[in-house]
């Protein structure tokens, strides 16, 4: 009997034995944070989470900038966000291309710069990377840092700055932040572009190209920092005295009210370096001498394919930063190319829709406006009148005995490399037929209501008539009647020609008069294009032969060669808004041609599209409003 | 840990201290005693044992019970022991002659209460614990769940489903208190001591079940500290008892029909609204039904051409039968005893079923169920009981579940084609169903998505358990050790199996209007198969292991003095398999604790008991992995007092009890979250890719972290007081009266971040509060009115309440009507709809609302008068979506061998709102296909037209689209969902014993019962009790005959 209980009494004991380690059920080596940062190749990972909350550029629906501004124009079932933004439906409720809290096509940038902010602090744990590779790699990421602020910064004006990684468990009152004037934003932005830069870790050119084409090089930053720069000298953020109710909870000034000349001064510092930088790296325009084909292209055809091979071939010199996060893909190419002969095959939509507005805005053969070319080669008030090629002018661009409308005819060679229309020919280096031997075989669009260019399904057709060249890889084309094939590139964030134009623009702004210097730096894109310098053409063609000579005049003219030079190229939203035009330049009838009609002289009445709408509210985004009820310390952006 | 180790020491030792051992010794002369044993019938009774106690010698009786023992001590004592019988110690104290009768052993149970880990006298319970007769559980359903609604004071109950398998009720013990978004909100279900699963309970057969106790407040749970909060239902098995084996078996089937079905319009007014909708909304848009298909069809012409398909009586059948088997086998030695169960159940769904194919895609619902409980007198003071339990459920039915069948049956256009068509010529020797289509094909046809195929499904649970009691009187006196193991075994797997349907349909051009011959086009010729492919997904398997040993003590000292003491430890670990290849989840979870109690009461009138829980979960980083529980209480037995003996003829009790305690959570987020004192991270998440290199062809990807690291985030703890009066008159009448209050504080929930944070992933944090309180109330009334007659009546009222305290939430100081704090949990917030718009001018001229709407759309009222409807513009409207009030009252009554009982049941303060994507009329919310909502009668009795500008209409403006404006939260589609039920009636005939005595029969009773045969509501279309669930698997009335036989 006692043995009995004593043996029950060891059972219940023993029990209690091996408790001890009972509750750690967690084995080691359990993948946490910490293991991101155990070795290299882990590193490596969480280097490509800091990239990849790069902008989608290339993607209608996420970048606010591709269709926002009212260059392209699209039929109303393709609801692309950013169009919906240049037809107003913006609102603080429903925030489209929502960068703030991410949603509706935006990447939530905060969240990018808080995985920025955990790799910089942890990054030094990494014991086998080469302290060189650790230096570049910590620049890379600070630059990512700089600029998703610098995003923010110019999408919702004021922000704060978010220099540390956020703890979960600070209280309410720490991770309420206040918004604070942009001044000090830019300054922490170009000061850390500064340190980067000096501490020249990046390098100059990827050397392993296989793995590290589209990685941050030192010509990347500089040139950012310059447009950063530009950016802040311009007057929507320097003394714009819009704002001047526009307060934080201090009563600062979000807003400088008073310009502060200078900014124009560091602007054209930054951009001269970031010149010299590129062109120690190698980078310069894309002329018609590096273009290589064995194909017989006239003159004018070899400047037009120079201009969008500076664009669209895959890493090109001219090409500052391919951002190689967002691709123009077969798809958005297949979205640009309509069809070229009569065939049943869906690759080809062709339903992204240039403007009549954007087809307006490029030169005459001349080099200067439509309505100021006093050579009488353009009538421009009989501008939208059919017109025939009866004299066999450039038969390369719109062929013999075909009619089209007269805006189509004797334009600089951008407006042929960037647009296509009906009757207009479309060349690529990829063709079938022997399209691709020469421009002077190149087939013809035929848009006309029910012809092979026109709508092929009920949501593939430009609804204006015009179709995008530009951004359609020379590379791309029909191989055989039915095989579409599409060089997939980098988008272009930052190519030689933008660079030169910002200098160009921050030397006009920062002299009392145009000298020599700016007009160097945009002659120099203005004969790529095959056009002569600005004073020349001023001087022989326009009616306002003064005009260059004038800080106003320049700064006119500055601003429409950056229009026509980077048009498509989601350019257009930012600059109207830092140059504060966008409310004038924004407020028009957006036109094109009656696509729905086969008659030509149906075809060729213009119809108004739609009426776009900015106001003052608009230079913004708002702050969304369910950020503003999560935080009410966030003082919402003027007018929303 | 070492804490752990020496508090458990420090007990045994005080244990120990109190142990005092007495002898005495006796010499006397001797004589001789002879007598008879008798039972209490005065039956006499053959071999019995007679021992006499500390010396040797005995005797056993004769076939008369007679016996006689020499030379016995005049003062001995003598132990009469008989199977089945109580043993008796008798005193000779010189008798010479004894009559000795013994009784009957009776069930252990019935004076005492299942307490946590152990029993009480029922007069020395303070925690609130409600115990439940099991019979009073017995509704004719295979599911145990569906009959707690009403029956248990202090628990919220409702049942959305009448679907076999899944049909379990919700049940909560004095509401919800918890609001984490994923936290345990139902209470810990133990089975034999055992934590088992809501599902496991509703196979329990209530013919096994010996105890059922529902553990309410924090003396009553805080033993299972971790995992109490919520409170707890404790059931125990039956166990053999000694004597004669018995058996019991009862047959029954049962008939099974919807409560309510639901009413649809004709065919003729689903095209003529089906074209209003269109047109009402667009005036030049074309319309869906041509008049020449109107009128065909009205006049019933052609139906070949023009098919008007009753989806509902094509594919659901009125009434089903269900059957129910079980018997139990008992008995048992001095030895071992015994009880052996089994059960055997068929639920059948309710859907038709078509002869041509040679499988059945009806639900059909096999249960069964063994179990069989051994207890085994190991040595005298050493008891081992082995408890093996496995239930097993077979089940065959339609592919996605009854449920769906009813939504596709509401969500199919009753005039494009026929479910199927007879074969044409071309079709003669077809050896596939001819299923009707339109279009392409892409139209939804819920006969063929019926038909197409089957699933099976099977789940086992299988249970053992060993029970070790070890008397230890000899060490200290009163004191007991008890060591418990059990491990169960899960597994669950379904198997699919289906074809693709070939569609046809029959266009104008082919049919011929005089000989109404067709021939079928044939519409998906590709998509086809006449084949069955399989298909197999879904694996679920799990084992839990636990462990618990305990230590009791138990003595009267000094008369008046009783003091009892427990300790318990327990070890659980719970394994499961993950169907989404997640390490985290993969990772055992596991449960220790030690608890105890110790209670002390003087002269059966004055009471004292304090609990505690010392509970660990793998669940918390090691600084907050054990909680604390601990809890008091106090009661007072009036009615022993000697004032009150002068009220003693009309008060019989009377007892006054409270406690205060605490009880934690640990199931605070969900299964992919136990760990939230480590990060979770996807190291290698391709979404999260950069891409690089010159070919574009470098893609490194990313990492995302799912969870940051929170290593404060604890327990969830209940703060738990509880008052009582306990009253029962000499007149038969019981009340037990519960009044409790509860604060919960640390409830996990997600942080407020702003979006500027830049933090990616949810944060939780243990920083809501919320408080209940209300009251139970039990009252029992048992009444003879003859010796032929008796009544009993019973009733139960629940009121619960809930509310947030405290709630991470932003700022909401301008619209103070959308903050959380001081509302319901379960409260919902929406618009308060004014009335339809009367026409546009008003629509104009009123605040902005939501999309396109126009006259006779919902119209909103501008809280915060800003000039546009939009999120502030939101309050909390109706009552909570759980209902706040349970309550249920029945009698019952017996007649010489007639017996009748009647039981109502019903649910208040609930509101519920209509499923709109459901309910709106010929919107498509079919996946993959084309469907059309049906146009239920209410629809179509009582729409805004715009010849009948109804503002209050029941429906707004006709469309067959979403109107994203009528779609919101509002008051509009608000409903009470409080309903009175008659929830069960019963009547049975037992035969008289005359009678089956001569078939060897002890217990023959035949009845037939009905189960949720009425129901009185404000809400109309569907069954109330369904809720927003309204146009699902219906809940069920079930008229049932049953037999019942004992030997």
């Amino acid at each position: 009997m006692k043995i009995k209980n004593k043996f029950f009494a060891i059972l219940l004991f023993s029990t209690l034995g091996y408790s001890c380690n009972y509750l750690d059920v967690v084995p080691d080596n359990v993948a946490t944070i910490d293991h991101a940062f155990s070795d290299r190749y882990t590193a490596e990972t969480f280097l490509s989470n800091c990239y990849w909350y790069l902008p989608s550029s290339a993607n209608p629906n996420s970048n606010p900038a591709y269709m926002g501004s009212g260059e392209f124009m699209h039929h109303q079932a393709r609801w692309q966000t950013s169009m919906l933004i240049a037809r107003g439906s913006q609102t603080a409720a429903t925030h489209l291309n929502n960068m703030w809290g991410g949603g509706n096509g935006g990447k939530k940038l905060w969240d990018g710069i808080n995985n920025c902010n955990v790799f910089l602090e942890n990054i030094h744990k990494v014991k086998d990377l080469t302290p060189a590779e650790m230096r570049r790699w910590i620049a890379e990421v600070r630059f990512l840092k700089a600029f998703y602020h610098f995003y923010l910064l110019r999408y919702y004006g004021p922000i704060h700055i978010l220099d540390a990684s956020s703890d979960i468990s600070q209280g309410t009152d720490i991770i309420r932040q206040e918004r604070i004037p942009v001044d000090e934003t830019f300054e922490y932005i170009v000061g850390l572009l500064d340190e980067i830069i000096a501490e020249e870790s990046l390098p100059d050119i990827i050397n392993n190209t296989r793995e590290e084409m589209g990685r941050i090089t030192q010509p990347i930053a500089m040139a950012i920092r310059a447009k950063i720069l530009v950016t802040w000298a311009s007057p929507l953020f320097n003394g714009n005295t819009d704002y001047a109710n526009f307060k934080d909870s201090q009563g600062r000034n979000f807003f400088s009210q008073q310009v502060n000349p200078d900014l124009w001064s560091r602007a054209a510092e930054a951009c001269k370096a970031a010149i010299d930088e590129c062109h120690l790296a190698g980078h310069a325009l894309f002329t018609a001498n590096d273009l290589t084909t064995n194909y017989i292209l006239s003159n004018d055809g070899k400047i037009q394919m120079a201009y969008r091979s500076g664009i669209t071939e895959r890493w090109n010199h001219e090409v500052i930063w391919g951002n190689s996060q967002s691709l123009i893909d077969g798809t958005t190419q297949g979205n640009m190319i309509p069809h070229l002969e009569q065939v049943d095959e869906e690759h080809s939509r062709g339903w992204y829709s240039p403007t009549i507005n954007v087809a307006e805005l490029y030169y005459t053969e001349n080099g200067v406006p439509i309505n100021e070319d006093k050579t009488g080669i353009f009538d421009y008030a009989d501008r939208y009148k059919i017109k025939k090629n009866t004299i066999g002018w450039k038969t390369y661009n719109i062929n013999n005995q075909e009619e089209t409308a007269s805006l189509n005819y004797f334009r600089e060679n951008r407006f042929y490399a960037s647009l296509g229309f009906d009757r207009g020919r479309w060349y690529n280096y990829i063709g079938h037929n022997n399209w691709e031997k020469s421009d002077g075989n190149a087939p013809t669009i035929q848009a006309r209501y029910n012809e092979y260019s026109s709508m092929y399904n009920p949501d593939n057709y430009s609804t204006t008539g015009y179709f995008v060249k530009k951004m359609f890889s020379v590379n791309s084309g029909f191989s055989e009647k039915h095989r579409f094939s599409a060089e997939a590139y980098p988008f272009p964030e930052m190519r030689m020609s933008d660079l030169y134009l910002l200098y160009a623009e921050a030397l006009n702004e920062s002299q009392v008069a145009p000298n020599q210097e700016v007009f160097r730096w945009i002659d120099m894109v203005r004969s790529r294009a095959g056009l002569r310098g600005v004073v020349e053409s001023w001087r022989d063609y326009s009616t306002n032969a003064n005009k260059p000579h004038t800080k106003q005049g320049m700064r006119e003219i500055i601003q429409r060669e950056r229009n026509i030079e980077l048009a498509l190229e989601s350019e257009n939203f930012w600059d109207a808004r830092r140059w504060k035009t966008a409310i004038r330049e924004y407020n028009t009838a957006l036109k094109g041609w009656n696509v729905l009609r086969n008659n030509i002289q149906e075809y060729y009445e213009v119809q108004v599209l739609f009426n776009q709408k900015f106001s003052h509210k608009d230079y913004f985004a708002p702050i969304p409003e369910n950020e503003i009820i999560k935080n009410p310390k966030l003082v919402q952006n003027p007018g929303w | 840990m070492k804490k752990n180790l020496s508090c458990w020491l420090a007990i045994c030792l005080t244990l120990l201290c109190l142990m005092s051992v007495t002898s005495e010794v006796f010499a006397q002369n001797e004589i001789r005693v002879q007598g008879t044993v008798t039972n209490n019938k005065g039956e006499p009774l053959k071999g019995v044992t007679l021992i006499i106690q500390k010396l040797h010698g005995g005797a056993v009786t004769d076939i008369n019970g007679k016996f006689v023992i020499d030379k016995v001590n005049p003062t001995a004592l003598l132990e009469v022991s008989f199977l089945g019988m109580v043993t008796k110690i008798v005193e000779i104290d010189n008798q010479t002659n004894l009559n000795i009768v013994l009784e009957e052993k009776m069930d252990e149970l019935e004076d005492v209460t299942v307490v946590a880990f152990s029993t009480q006298k029922k007069e020395s319970v303070i925690g609130a614990i409600t115990t439940v007769k099991p019979s009073e559980l017995r509704v004719p359903a295979s599911n145990l769940t569906t009959a707690l609604a009403g029956r248990v004071a202090g628990m919220i109950s409702y049942q959305q489903s009448g679907e076999p398998g899944q049909d379990n009720a919700s049940f909560f013990i004095r509401g919800i208190t918890s609001f984490g978004a994923e936290s345990k909100k139902d209470p810990l279900i133990l089975i034999d001591n055992v934590e088992l699963s809501t599902a496991d309970l509703a196979r329990l057969n209530v013919d096994d079940i010996a105890s059922f106790s529902i553990m309410k407040d924090a003396t009553a749970t805080a033993l299972y500290g971790a995992r109490g909060a919520n409170g707890v239902i404790l059931v125990m098995t039956k166990e053999g008892v000694e004597g004669k084996s018995k058996m019991n078996l009862r047959i029954e089937n049962s008939w099974s029909s919807p409560t309510k079905n639901i009413e649809l319009s004709d065919p003729v007014t689903y095209m003529r609204l089906g074209n209003e909708a269109v047109a009402t909304r667009d005036p030049l848009s074309e319309l869906p039904y041509s008049v020449e298909r109107i009128a065909m069809t009205e006049r019933g012409l052609y139906p070949d051409l023009y098919p008007q398909t009753d989806w509902q009586s094509m594919l659901l059948d009125p009434v089903t039968q269900n059957q129910r088997v079980n018997t139990s086998l008992s008995g048992g030695g001095k030895v071992a005893r015994y009880f052996v169960a089994g059960s055997l159940t068929r639920d059948n769904g309710n859907l038709k079923v078509d002869q041509r194919n040679n499988f059945n895609s009806n639900i059909k619902l096999d249960k069964y169920t063994l179990r069989s409980n051994v207890n085994i007198n190991l040595t005298k003071t050493t008891e081992a009981i082995l408890r093996m339990s496995g239930s097993f459920d077979d089940y065959k039915g339609p592919l996605f579940g009854g449920a769906d069948v009813y939504h596709k049956v509401l969500q199919t256009n009753p005039v494009y084609f026929k479910p199927y068509y007879e074969p044409d010529a071309d079709h003669t020797s077809t050896r596939h169903i001819l299923f009707g289509n339109y279009g392409k094909g892409e139209y939804l046809n819920p006969y063929a998505e019926l038909l197409k195929g089957y699933k099976d499904y099977s789940k086992t649970m299988m249970a053992a358990q060993i029970e070790l009691k070890q008397d230890l009187n000899s060490v200290v006196d009163g004191l007991s050790a008890r060591l418990l193991f059990n491990t169960n075994r899960f597994s669950e797997f379904d198997v699919v199996r289906q074809y693709n349907p070939f569609f046809y349909s029959i266009s104008d051009k082919n049919f011929d209007r005089i000989t109404e011959d067709y021939k079928l086009l044939k519409l998906n010729p590709q998509g086809g198969s006449e084949w069955i492919d399989y298909k197999s997904d879904y694996r679920y398997i799990t084992k839990t292991t636990y462990l618990e040993t305990a230590l009791n003590f138990n003595k009267r000292i000094y008369e008046k003095n009783n003091v009892s003491g427990l300790l318990v430890y327990t070890m659980r670990e719970y394994l499961a398999t993950n169907n989404d290849n997640d390490l985290q989840k993969s990772l055992p979870s596991r449960n220790m604790g030690l608890s105890g109690r110790f209670t002390y009461n003087y002269d059966s009138r004055y009471f004292v008991e304090t609990n505690f829980g010392y509970n660990g979960s793998e669940r918390f980083s090691s600084k907050h992995r054990f909680g604390f529980f601990p809890s008091f209480g106090l009661a007072w037995l009036v009615s022993n007092e000697r004032f009150f003996e002068g009220a003693k003829n009309i008060i019989s009790t009377l007892k006054l009890r409270g406690t205060y305690g605490l009880v934690g959570n640990e199931q605070i987020g969900s299964a992919d979250d136990r760990f939230y004192y480590l990060s979770r991270v996807n190291m290698n998440d391709g979404g999260r890719a950069a891409r690089f290199g010159k070919d574009l062809s470098y893609v490194v990807n990313g990492v995302t972290t799912l969870r940051y690291a929170n290593p404060n985030i604890g327990w969830e703890i209940a703060y738990k007081s509880n008052a009582a009066v306990e009253l029962s008159l000499n007149n038969g009448l019981t009340m037990i009266a519960d009044f409790f209050k509860e604060k919960r504080k640390n409830i996990l929930l997600s942080r407020v971040m702003p979006g500027a944070v830049g933090i990616e992933p949810e944060v939780r944090a243990n920083l809501g509060e919320a408080q209940s309180q209300g009251f139970d109330v039990e009252l029992n009334y048992q009444h003879y009115v003859n010796k032929d007659w008796w009544i009993t009546g019973r009733g139960t009222f629940t009121f619960a309440r809930s509310l947030v305290n405290k709630w991470e939430e932003p700022d909401y100081s301008n619209t103070p009507w959308r903050s959380r704090v001081r509302q319901p949990i379960a409260q919902v917030w929406g618009y308060v709809a004014e009335r339809l718009f009367i026409d546009d001018y008003e629509v104009k001229n009123s605040p902005v609302q939501f999309g396109e709407y126009m006259a006779g759309d919902i119209k909103y009222r501008d809280i915060n008068n800003d000039g546009k409807i939009s999120d502030l513009d939101i309050v909390p409207i109706g009552h909570p979506t759980t209902p706040e009030i349970n309550y249920g009252f029945g009698v019952s009554t017996g007649y010489k061998k007639w017996d009748f009982s009647i039981f109502f049941q019903g649910s208040a303060r609930q509101s519920f709102w209509v499923d709109l994507s459901r309910v709106a009329p010929f919107v498509n919310i079919t996946d993959g296909a084309t469907g059309s909502n049906a146009l239920l009668s209410h629809i179509a009795d009582n729409y805004w037209a715009e010849d009948n500008r109804n503002v209050y209409a029941f429906w707004p403006r006709l469309s067959n689209t979403f109107v994203d404006n009528n779609m919101r939260t509002s008051t509009w589609y608000m409903n009470d969902a409080s309903f009175i039920r008659l929830k069960s009636a019963e009547i049975g005939y037992s035969f008289p014993s005359e009678i089956l005595k001569r078939v060897k029969m002890e217990n023959l009773r035949i009845y037939a019962s009905g189960m949720n045969l009425a129901v009185f509501s404000p809400f109309k279309m569907w069954d109330p009790e369904m809720a927003g669930n309204g146009l699902g698997y219906p809940v069920q009335r079930v008229i049932n005959l049953g037999v019942n036989v004992n030997f």
